[in-house]
């Protein structure tokens, strides 16, 4: 079975060899036509061809076959986990699923979205006694899946096998469960799949305007993160987050585990002691989430992309919870309102008015809150237009006036619909756990046709008088909003407007942007104490002692940490000030050459090297701060460095006084001097990388005396938050005669 | 059912009667348990109607379609796109049935309608509730027979496809590869454009010329009608024929298109740079045989093999071991004529396309080099296996299958017997599929860079 990965990219739907129209509520359905309103009421033509022989009388229906929805058996084990089996004589498969009530994405930590998506994530990477190889080999190999997923409320984790393989995937699936180990390796494996395709979804309006949405309508509550996180808290995930995320909430009291399939309960509660009876059990305390805090008034936000040929529209506001008492009544008002082809939403928006492919809406509703979102997109031009017409019909249905026929039509549906909605054991099983995990009555599924169809007028009144009012509303675009802001604004004139381009989005900061650095402005005071410091620092490494320096050598020892492990590593450097740099690195297994010329940078690994000259800022900026910054003294001592005290911080326990560089090629450099030696304790800087940018800080230690001047014998880099390397300084040359050759552009050794 | 249900308890018992755990590594027998035989009847009325009935009573339920045997590939050149606005128009109304009415008529019943435009056929599909079968006979009769083709219905839909061409092609992330790609694939075959169609052919077309596509292929004999689910096969076909035999079958042999791809004989790259693709990104379509072919079967499970779950070789390599990609894949597109097998592999940052393309050689060269170890070819199929059934889990899963083999294979028997044919799949066989196929003269690279830098 070639299945996709559950994060899977837009290109392989684009690359399956097929399907051009498909009809139905997914944005490739069939689009309608844009011609006037009498054309839609458009009768039959009562025109049959000559030779052609037709019936003209629609036929009745025949007498339904009853549908039951299946009876599901059900133990709780001693550990608290609830065994629900539906047993369906002469399925080949059976659907297995663990739902983990207690390790939803809305028990992140705070701030730290995406930790319960990753811990999900990495259950399959690994175990205690089977590596991530092992697993996706043992369930290829019976050509059945296994997969985890963290969702808002829960964690699910999915077994699909032949039934012959039943006890292999449980196998499987209680020891990715019970026994993960996150390896280091793995989560940097799962770390960077999840970068990119991040980088990817923030390239997709449709991405971009759910996650923006999601983020406005819930405010404060967890409920507005992103599962997946974002690209910032992605990069600074931890094992021990994970792992403690894993120890504290997959909590066997508050988990279910269903079966459906050719399986009887004796079958599957046998089965479900054998695997997961020795799970420990675990009861956590149901921990509230803070509650949403939605805004007053009607709020856009408009997510610009210069090149977008369409906008993706969001229109909603928070809408019930699962457990709430209207649910039913819910279910009926949206599927009047939005809820299928034929509903007011996409009749309105696409049939008669053609300004659109697709427009339905839908509820949310979650265990503690949910939302309410109308969705649509729309070629540039028509935005402004297509906007106002959601947002009309959205008033229009709060008025809660429903038709008998558009009551009818949507309870015939739901009704309807449900046998062909509980064919699979996967379908099955879902909801045998959905009105568990939710407390739903025990006779829920097999009462929803007739709950449907005892809705009431005065019910779907209520529901569409409390949640369509659009006095307070929340709107996202994303789109080219040059194009059609002014439009807009003529449409929605009294509304607050938010402006962000697509790529500086950021659902985790107040204002949905990334956040720039900080460099607050500069008074004559701050301009002046961060020259003293500077100078200070100097004076304390030798001062004008240091300006004779012209160039140096020296071997550093340490360790370099990695995905791999740690790498023992030695670095032999040759440096000519201001700006000539050639590293030697020796890795043990490899070796890589960095060097740098004051006007290209180069690196060579093996035999292959590769211009770094983008990166040639750095490359300077590492030269400058051997050894505890003296090619900065070198600068400073002669005036050329503009820098402001930007206050004290702490650097391992320790006041340090902070001074960023303003200007010139080393701005935004934060560096922070002891208060007692003078002397540079540590930097903050920004590097590129693979993802963006990396917060890196470097700290320097053990200042020895060379030749009358003080040099940082030890040094230690943290990027993103993780130590990077440490080294430390074994023997150093002052001002050894250095060729220019040995600042040329690494060449291939002469063949011997 | 009855003789799998004794089956699977017996082997399940035997399990639960064993050891704890299960070492690493399965010391269970691996015997291949089958999926069950589609057990279909086919007829052909007298106006060339197929009509093909399968029973399913496990809920009552019934997944309905029509196949036409018309497709992307049937368009004549500067005419590209009709299939698909074709398939737009049949829900536009016909003598008794309303336009847009069948789509409600459909919902009001509780069921769901879709259609989709293919290279070879395009197929209408509903599932409903099964005491709406005859309603649902009379619609699709209704619409095959007299479907109202006007100039008001053609020109909005026009516009219309020209929208839904923007939401999946133009504005989609990746969207273009797939045409540009068979652009340069197909030089002469009707593989060369996509169901959506050019821009300009569709401002091109005419109202007569689309009345002829539909009086040319929208006809009884070149229609397969396919019923899944619960019914009663005397009365289904009963009503098929009361319905459907007053259309009369064509005057003539339905007209094809007779233009095979010549041969390629050498590598070709496109190399292509788009504003929305922000990650590089790899696509080699390698030229296969059609499908149902001999060598299909050996292709297909070297794709479980290149592609199939983690443990498969391009993520191992690619994804898991050298981390240059965040996605790999490789498999096949068979179709009625002979097409492309894909390798795609969507880069991480800062990897060029190069070391990707050189990667994804390396493992497809891995297949040429050394017949694959029985465990992994046994592995490849019992994937397909557990595809077959878990791909056929629902009527419409079903029905689709029954089209395929009947429509494309032009015998549904292969529905049953396909599975045979892949179990029968030697290592030696794919290792000559690959030394065949995946070679430089069968290979169209298409190399694509991100045009703005990557966040």
């Amino acid at each position: 079975m070639k299945r996709a990965r559950m994060r899977s990219i837009l290109i392989f739907a684009a690359m399956l060899g097929a399907a051009g129209a498909v009809r139905g509520q997914e944005p490739s359905s069939v689009p309608a036509s844009r011609h006037e309103e009498s054309q839609q009421e458009k009768k039959p033509t009562g025109i049959v061809p000559p030779g052609v022989k037709l019936a003209p009388e629609m036929p009745p229906p025949g007498t339904p076959n009853p549908f039951e929805f299946p009876r599901a058996a059900s133990k709780t084990l001693p550990n608290g986990l609830r065994v629900f089996v539906v047993n369906r004589h002469g399925d080949p498969a059976i659907a297995v699923r663990l739902v983990i009530l207690t390790a939803g994405a809305i028990h992140d930590p705070e701030g730290m979205p995406g930790v319960a998506q990753m811990t999900a994530n990495l259950l399959t990477q690994g175990t205690e006694k089977r590596s991530a190889k092992d697993i996706a080999e043992a369930i290829d190999f019976v050509g059945g899946s296994l997969n985890a997923l963290a969702g808002k409320d829960a964690t699910t984790v999915t077994l699909d096998v032949v039934a012959k393989d039943l006890n292999v995937g449980l196998d499987l699936m209680s020891d990715i469960v019970l026994h993960p180990a996150f390896r280091a390796e793995e989560l940097d494996r799962q770390r960077q799949q999840l970068l990119s395709g991040l980088t990817l979804q923030y390239s997709d309006p449709h991405y971009l305007a759910s996650v923006v949405f999601n983020r406005v309508v819930y405010g404060a509550s967890p409920y507005g993160w992103p599962e997946e996180g974002t690209p910032e808290t992605v990069k600074k995930l931890q094992r021990s987050e994970i792992a403690k995320f894993h120890d504290a909430n997959y909590a066997s009291a508050q988990a279910l585990l269903a079966f459906a399939g050719d399986i009887t309960p004796e079958e599957g509660f046998a089965a479900a002691e054998r695997y997961f009876g020795p799970w420990a059990k675990l009861e956590v305390a149901a921990a509230v989430p803070p509650a949403p805090t939605p805004l007053k008034g009607q709020h856009i936000w408009l997510i610009d992309n210069p090149d977008a040929v369409q906008t993706q529209i969001r229109a909603g506001k928070l809408g019930i919870r699962r457990g709430d008492a209207e649910y039913i009544p819910v279910e009926v008002t949206n599927r009047i309102f939005g809820g299928g082809y034929n509903s007011r939403l996409n009749t309105e928006v696409r049939i008669k008015k053609g300004l659109t492919y697709g427009a339905s809406s839908s509820f949310n509703p979650h265990r503690y809150a949910g939302s309410f979102s109308a969705g649509t997109f729309t070629r540039t031009a028509a935005t402004a237009e297509a906007t106002r017409l959601v947002v009309d019909l959205i008033a229009k249905m709060s008025s809660g006036e429903a038709t008998p026929k558009e009551m009818d039509f949507a309870k015939d549906y739901l009704a309807g619909a449900y046998p062909l909605q509980s064919e699979t054991a996967e379908e099955v099983a879902d909801r045998v756990l959905t009105a568990a995990a939710f407390d739903l009555p025990a006779d829920f599924n097999r009462t929803y046709p007739d709950r449907i169809r005892r809705v009431t007028p005065e019910q779907v009144h209520a529901v569409a008088q409390k949640y369509f009012t659009t006095k307070d509303l929340d709107i996202v675009l994303a789109g080219n909003v040059s194009a059609f802001r002014d439009a807009l604004k003529k449409e929605f004139p009294d509304a607050q407007y938010t402006e962000i381009p697509f790529n500086q989005v950021d659902v985790l900061t107040a204002d949905l942007r990334k956040s720039r650095p900080v460099t607050a402005e500069a008074t004559p005071e701050s301009v002046a104490l961060g020259k003293e410091i500077l100078l200070a620092a100097a004076k304390a490494a030798g001062g004008d002692a240091l300006i004779t320096v012209k160039s140096i050598g020296m071997t550093e020892k340490g360790t370099f940490f990695t995905q791999q492990g740690d790498t023992a590593i030695t670095v032999k450097w040759q440096v000519s000030y201001p700006d000539h740099s050639h590293g030697e690195v020796d890795l043990g297994s490899n070796r890589i050459t960095q060097v740098c010329d004051g006007k290209s940078a180069w690196v060579r690994f093996g035999d292959a090297t590769r211009d770094a000259s983008q990166t040639l800022g750095e490359f300077e900026r590492g030269i400058a701060l051997f050894g505890g910054g003296w090619g900065i003294y070198q600068r400073a001592l002669a005036g050329k460095v503009a820098a402001q005290f930007i206050g004290d911080d702490e650097i391992e326990g320790k006041k340090a006084q902070g001074v960023q560089v303003q200007g010139g090629q080393f701005a935004g450099v934060k560096l922070y001097f002891s208060p007692e030696t003078h002397l540079l304790v540590a930097a903050r800087y920004q590097s590129a990388g693979p993802n963006g940018a990396s917060d890196n800080e470097q700290r320097w230690d053990d200042y020895r005396a060379a030749d009358g001047r003080q040099f940082a014998h030890s040094t230690v880099i943290f990027r993103d938050g993780v130590k990077l390397a440490e080294t430390a300084v074994q023997d150093l040359t002052l001002n050894p005669k250095l060729d220019d050759s040995v600042f040329a552009k690494p060449e291939a050794p002469t063949a011997k | 059912m009855r003789k799998w249900f004794r089956k699977s308890v017996a082997v399940l018992a035997a399990i639960l009667g064993a050891a704890f755990s299960t070492p690493l590594g399965a010391q269970e027998k691996t015997q291949q348990v089958l999926p069950e035989m589609l057990e279909f009847t086919s007829h052909t009325l007298p106006n060339g109607l197929q009509v093909i009935l399968l029973e399913e009573h496990a809920v009552p339920v019934i997944d309905l379609q029509v196949w036409y045997h018309v497709g992307a590939k049937d368009e004549r050149p500067g005419r590209t796109g009709f299939a698909h606005l074709f398939e737009h128009l049949m829900f536009k109304g016909s003598a008794h049935v309303g336009a847009e009415e069948h789509s409600r008529i459909i919902e009001a019943m509780g069921g769901f309608d879709n259609a989709s435009t293919y290279d070879d056929y395009t197929n209408f599909y509903e599932t409903f509730p099964s005491n709406y079968l005859e309603r649902v006979l009379w619609l699709e009769a209704d619409r095959m027979g007299s479907l109202n083709v006007d100039e008001e219905n053609f020109n909005s839909e026009r516009e219309v496809v020209k929208e839904e061409r923007r939401v999946r092609v133009e504005n989609q992330p990746y969207g273009y590869i797939e045409e540009d790609l068979r652009a340069a694939a197909f030089t002469v075959h009707g593989y060369h454009h996509t169901a959506i169609g050019s821009m300009a052919d569709l401002d091109n077309a005419k109202i007569g010329e689309v009345r002829e596509f539909f009086n040319t292929f929208y006809k009884p004999d070149n229609a397969t009608l396919i019923v899944v689910g619960d019914f009663k096969p005397d009365q289904a076909l009963s009503w098929a024929k009361k319905y459907f035999e007053g259309i009369p079958a064509s005057a003539g042999p339905i007209p094809r298109i007779d233009k095979p791809e010549p041969p390629q004989t050498e590598e070709r790259v496109v190399k292509k740079s788009y504003s929305n693709t922000p990650l590089p990104a790899l696509v080699i379509g390698y030229k296969v045989p059609a499908k149902y072919s001999p060598d299909a079967y050996p292709l297909d499970l070297a794709s479980n093999i290149l592609a199939g779950g983690e443990s498969s070789r391009l993520y191992q390599q690619l994804v898991y071991k050298d981390q240059i990609a965040v996605q790999a894949a490789g498999f096949g597109n068979f179709t009625q004529d002979p097409n492309l097998f894909l390798a795609i592999a969507i880069l991480n940052s800062g990897h060029p396309v190069e070391q990707g393309e050189k990667a994804t050689m390396a493992v497809l060269d891995g297949l040429k080099t050394q017949p694959v170890e029985t465990r992994e070819l046994e592995k490849a199929k019992n994937q397909e296996i557990s595809g077959f059934i878990l791909g056929r889990e629902t009527d419409e899963q079903k029905a689709v299958a029954l089209g395929a083999a009947a429509v494309i294979g032009k015998n549904p028997d292969l529905v049953n017997s396909e599975l045979g044919r892949y179990l029968k799949v030697t290592p030696a066989d794919i290792q000559r599929v690959a030394k065949e196929y995946f070679v430089d003269q069968r290979a169209t690279v298409m190399i694509i860079t991100p045009a703005a830098p990557a966040q």
